[in-house]
């Protein structure tokens, strides 16, 4: 029987992302021990700072030698490290249906499907939590995080069953998963990211702001960014059938790539803005040198 | 517009396949599901207008590429905007030099210097046959439908007749081989009968050519002014038309060598018969070379009487002089030739007219005869005009004279007279005034000389002229100044003489005729009534004091002389004076109507001239025809008037022009005498049924010609700068030249370039339109995204 994963993770993006780690940039909130900082102080190695005694502290963590040499009472502090929870926000909207002619056939959602699958797979192998959220207009699936390696098996079945239709309204979904993500942990958005530019970046920053650390993979088609269309066409919009434009593209091109450019640089100052990060990512990339691109360069920005 | 390959034209048709793509394109649609819609809401109709418009171009230079690539290949000929279908027809006038430096040869190899006149200019050119080819040339490559009109500019510019191309062509054809010059060009009178012509021609463009040989002489002398006029004339004409200057001759800036025989001349030009007359020819060198040994030739009647050989140093002149003795009356025809061959055949030949005459006959009524010599009233007047039979005894004067008492003047003896001179006479009887009358309207002539026995009231009481008499004048009484020695001499006024005869005489004539001293005189003053016409009677020469000396009137076809003193020496020292003979022939020739003839003219002026009836029978004497045969001989019918007179105006050619009168068989058959009267010049009766003129240019112009100094190119391009004249050097560089004006322009030069550029703008906008350079273009201005 073939596993499900591997219809999304081929072996040679696994041997890839095997060897990939990827860390927390803040603290985090775990159940169990783990890799990332946690902002629980624990009884751990790793010493971290002295603190004066003040009553009611247990006499157990007082730094006798300490008071030994000073005469004052300090508490000894060690870091807590814990595991990860993630949550990879999965756009399953109409938009994400488009596939162009140089993305290999893929659709951007079946990339971005497989980006969360070497992405899931990457933190489960790390003993993170890994949940999914699909959406489209709303939260239509959400797996919440856990850290079990069968969990995986769950998220690429939801993977699997996620079909792109319907609008998308980031904004709202993004407000919905507030209420999912309540202890501090990563959220992954996985999107083409069309809609209000400055509403998900207002949505963005809101979740930034409930201690969750967002990574935003902006997944786009070759075609969506330089438009090379020729003859007269007829747009007919993914999300909602009854919307089609007849143009010329050749009489558009300009003034949409200078739309394409206007929209992406708001979306990029409302992120920077918040601290997020924005990846634009094109469907004709292979996802595993993305992931590895990207994790490369926040270990070398940590 | 007109095409040369009119059927590659269509190809322009090719235009509608950019056409039909673009169309055909158009209504392709591509249908994409697309996810960024909102990108293209947005961006929807922002630029679409600029872009469009674009795409419109980029369409239209591609329709523009296959009807410019047609167009240029059918080669079109552009035309201005005054002809609109077809070659537009114009009105040409050509004006053709046909003077005489136009008859120079310029192909003119090896001067050969041992020649007879037959072998002279064979196989040659005129400068005047190219003229006419030229001519020819531009009259075959007018438009269909034009009309030109061709003009001979010499004096007297000439029209040829018609006005079609090809009629004019046939014309000028004929025209090559003429060998003889007309006179100087007169370029004026020539461009003003063009401008005349042009002005009323129909079509809108019109052109003027001068076909000439641009001798410096022919120019010059047109003076700034009328060259100013002329020019502001051309510019005044409705439709100003384009003036052309076509040089045949070679531009050369050295002279060319030349003979000519500049003038001919017999001394005296009018002789009696048995009179011998000296032939002199002026020979001229126009060349910077000597000649030596040079034959020339003299011809009477065409029949050589004298041959020289004279040596001519560079730019000289030489007189040769050769004796003639005329055996038969008549005009006679002279002609030198220098029998060389040179550049100008033309003016290697050159004629005059002898006049060989009978003598006169005229009778003296002698008022005073007397038995001692020289006594008599009518010896100074015998001596006067027959002084050879007087004196030598032998014939060869001007007139014989007989003299006669007045008792014995009857009409036998008047019917055998030509001139009558009544000198002294006291009275005349009533029969005797109505005889003189009488022969003087028949066309003689007749003199009174009044003196000291003249019975004045007698004389006063004679008919006025207006009455049927023969007075015109009132005598008032004798004025005598003899009685007192130391009195008051009176002379004659020769300041202001009007009369001809006088006023001709040589001067030195003249000043002998101012010098006789006059003693006494008959007083009288015209009569008004003779002073009207048909009489005319005027004062024709007055004394220093206003008096009257010699009136004149006509009288029927004769006219008479009245002189106030006498022929004798009694009342002046005239007779004694040198003025005495040639004064009384002049005087006698006056009255008799038999003066020196004028028989040379300038050329295009009227030959006005009489062959009197040589028969006696009156059924011939009714006015005949006259056969003109001219110097290219050619022969011309001209019909005589009443007194057999008659006028011939077609004298534009150089040289000898022959009126014959034709038999009456000829005239009324109208076969016309053989064209060769010069053969028959030698029967003395043929002689008399002709006369001959010589049209002659001016000895100055005349020489000018024959220098042949061709303008430089720089005086030529002045000329042609004055005139506004576009300079060619040949018909063919004329054609050229003007086909763009008649024809029009070929543009296809331009159309190739037009497609060139279209072709390199549509590459560069397809270029600048297309989504990928588009997509560079943004990259390179805005980064990658």
């Amino acid at each position: 029987m073939k596993l499900p994963f591997l219809r999304w993770l081929s072996p040679q993006d696994l041997s890839r992302v095997t060897g990939l780690q990827l860390y927390a940039k803040g603290v985090v909130e775990g159940l169990s021990g783990g890799m990332h900082r946690s902002h629980h102080i624990g009884a751990s190695v790793q010493f971290k700072e002295h603190r004066p005694y003040v009553p009611g502290d247990e006499t157990r963590n007082i730094d006798w030698k300490l008071y030994g040499k000073t005469d004052r009472l300090y508490i000894r502090q060690y870091e807590d490290e814990t595991n990860l929870r993630c949550t990879l926000a999965l756009d399953q909207s109409g938009s994400m249906r488009y596939s162009g002619s140089r993305s290999q056939g893929l659709t951007k959602h079946e990339f971005g499907v497989r980006l969360a699958a070497s992405l899931a797979y990457l933190l489960i192998n790390q003993q993170d939590a890994v949940g999914l959220a699909t959406f489209d207009s709303t939260i239509r699936n959400y797996i919440p995080p856990r850290s079990r390696p069968n969990h995986l098996q769950a998220l690429f079945q939801a993977m699997t069953d996620s079909v792109p239709s319907s609008e998308t309204d980031l904004s709202i979904v993004l407000r919905g998963l507030l209420h999912n993500c309540k202890r501090r942990g990563l959220v992954i958005l996985i999107s083409d990211c069309f809609g209000d530019a400055e509403a998900i970046a207002k949505s963005l920053t809101l979740l930034r702001n409930n201690y969750q650390e967002v990574i935003v993979f902006q997944i786009l088609d070759d075609d969506e960014v330089d438009f090379p269309f020729q003859s007269r066409t007829m747009f007919r919009s993914l999300e909602l059938a009854s919307n089609q434009i007849l143009v010329d593209p050749i009489q558009l091109r300009k003034v949409y790539i200078e739309n394409m450019q206007r929209y992406q640089s708001e979306l990029e100052r409302g992120c920077a803005q918040s601290r997020i990060d924005l990846i634009p990512v094109r469907t004709s990339q292979s996802h595993s040198t993305v992931l590895s691109n990207y994790i490369a360069k926040r270990r070398s920005g940590k | 517009m007109t095409f040369l390959n009119g059927l590659l034209a269509f190809g322009a048709a090719a235009f509608t396949i950019p056409l039909l793509i673009h169309l055909l394109h158009r209504n392709r649609v591509v249908t994409v599901d697309w996810g960024a819609m909102h990108l293209l809401q947005f961006s929807r109709n922002v630029n679409a207008k600029r872009v469009h418009w674009q795409q419109l171009l980029l369409l239209f230079l591609r329709c523009l590429l296959p009807i410019l690539l047609a167009l240029a290949m059918s080669r079109p000929l552009f035309q201005s905007w005054l002809s609109t279908t077809g070659p537009a027809s114009i009105s040409i006038a050509i004006l053709i030099d046909d003077s005489m430096s136009m008859f120079a040869m310029d192909n003119t190899g090896q001067v050969n210097n041992n020649l007879d006149e037959t072998n002279l200019s064979a196989g040659r050119t005129t400068r005047f046959a190219k003229a006419c080819s030229a001519a020819i040339e531009i009259l075959a490559g007018l438009p269909a439908g034009s009309n030109a009109a061709v003009l001979l500019s010499g004096t007297k510019p000439e029209t040829m007749n018609g006005q079609i191309p090809d009629e004019l062509a046939i014309q000028l054809e004929q025209l090559i081989n003429r060998t003889v010059p007309a006179g100087e060009l007169d370029i004026e009178n020539s461009l003003r009968l063009a401008l005349d012509w042009l002005g009323k021609s129909q079509h809108p463009r019109r052109q003027l050519v001068v076909v000439s040989d641009y001798q410096t002489n022919d120019w010059s002398k047109l003076s700034k002014e009328s060259t100013f006029e002329l020019v502001e004339l051309i510019k005044k004409q409705n439709v100003v038309p384009e003036f052309a200057m076509v040089n045949i001759a070679p531009t050369k800036d050295e002279k060319q060598s030349n003979l000519s025989i500049d003038s001919i001349l017999s001394v005296p030009s009018t002789i009696a018969s048995g009179q011998e007359c000296s032939v002199n020819t002026t020979i001229g060198n126009h060349g910077d070379q000597d000649c030596n040994d040079v034959p020339i030739a003299v011809y009477a009647n065409d029949i050589e009487i004298d041959r020289q050989r004279i040596s001519l140093p560079a730019n000289t002149t030489a007189l040769v002089r050769s004796r003639w003795a005329p055996k038969h009356l008549g005009d006679q025809l002279l002609r030198s030739q220098i029998l060389r061959d040179d550049w100008l055949v033309a003016d290697n030949t050159s004629s005059s007219v002898l006049v060989v005459k009978e003598p006169m006959q005229i009778l003296l009524v002698d008022g005073d005869r007397k038995k001692e010599p020289m006594q008599s009233e009518t010896d100074f007047l015998r001596l006067a005009l027959s002084p050879f039979s007087i004196l030598h005894g032998e014939k060869g004067d001007m007139a014989i004279t007989k003299s006669v008492q007045p008792q014995e003047l009857s009409e036998p003896l008047l019917k055998a007279a030509r001139v009558v001179c009544l000198c002294n006479v006291a009275e005349v009887p009533e029969p005797q005034q109505r005889w003189l009358r009488d022969f003087v309207n028949e066309g003689n002539g007749l003199m009174v000389f009044l003196g000291d026995r003249v019975r004045i009231d007698q004389y006063q009481s004679w008919p006025s002229v207006a009455n049927g008499g023969l007075r015109i004048a009132n005598l008032t009484g004798r004025n005598s100044v003899k009685s007192t020695d130391n009195g008051p001499e009176t002379r004659l006024n020769t300041q202001q003489i009007e009369f001809v005869p006088i006023r001709d005489m040589s001067p030195l004539s003249l000043a002998s005729l101012a010098k006789a001293r006059f003693e006494s005189r008959i007083l009288f003053s015209l009569d008004p009534a003779a002073t009207l016409a048909p009489f005319n009677a005027s004062v024709a020469v007055r004394f220093e004091d206003n008096q009257p000396w010699l009136l004149q009137t006509s009288l029927g076809n004769g006219r008479c002389l009245w002189v106030s003193t006498s022929c004798d020496d009694d009342d002046s020292n005239l007779p004694s004076r040198t003025a005495f003979l040639p004064l009384i022939q002049k005087l006698a020739a006056y009255a008799a109507q038999v003066e020196p003839p004028d028989r040379q003219l300038t050329s295009g002026s009227e030959w006005s001239a009489s062959i009197p009836p040589q028969t006696t029978d009156s059924s011939k004497s009714s006015p005949g025809t006259i056969q003109v045969v001219r110097p290219d001989k050619k022969s011309d019918i001209v019909q005589m008037e009443e007194g057999h007179r008659f006028h011939f105006s077609d004298t534009r050619l150089l040289g000898p022009y022959i009126a014959t009168v034709l038999a009456e068989s000829d005239s009324t058959t109208g076969v016309l005498a053989p064209t060769e009267p010069m053969e028959e010049m030698h029967s003395a009766s043929f002689a008399l049924n002709r006369t001959l003129v010589c049209v002659k240019p001016d000895v100055m112009k005349s020489s000018a010609e024959s220098q042949l100094q061709p303008m430089s190119s720089k005086e030529m391009d002045d000329l042609a700068k004055t005139w506004n004249a576009r300079f060619s050097n040949s018909s063919v560089e004329l054609l050229d030249s003007t086909r763009s004006v008649w024809y029009g322009r070929e543009i296809w030069t331009w159309l190739w370039t037009a497609l060139v550029i279209c072709f390199l703008a549509e590459i560069a906008l397809e270029q600048r339109l297309s989504p990928r350079s588009q997509a560079t273009r943004q990259s390179r201005e805005q980064g990658v995204l």
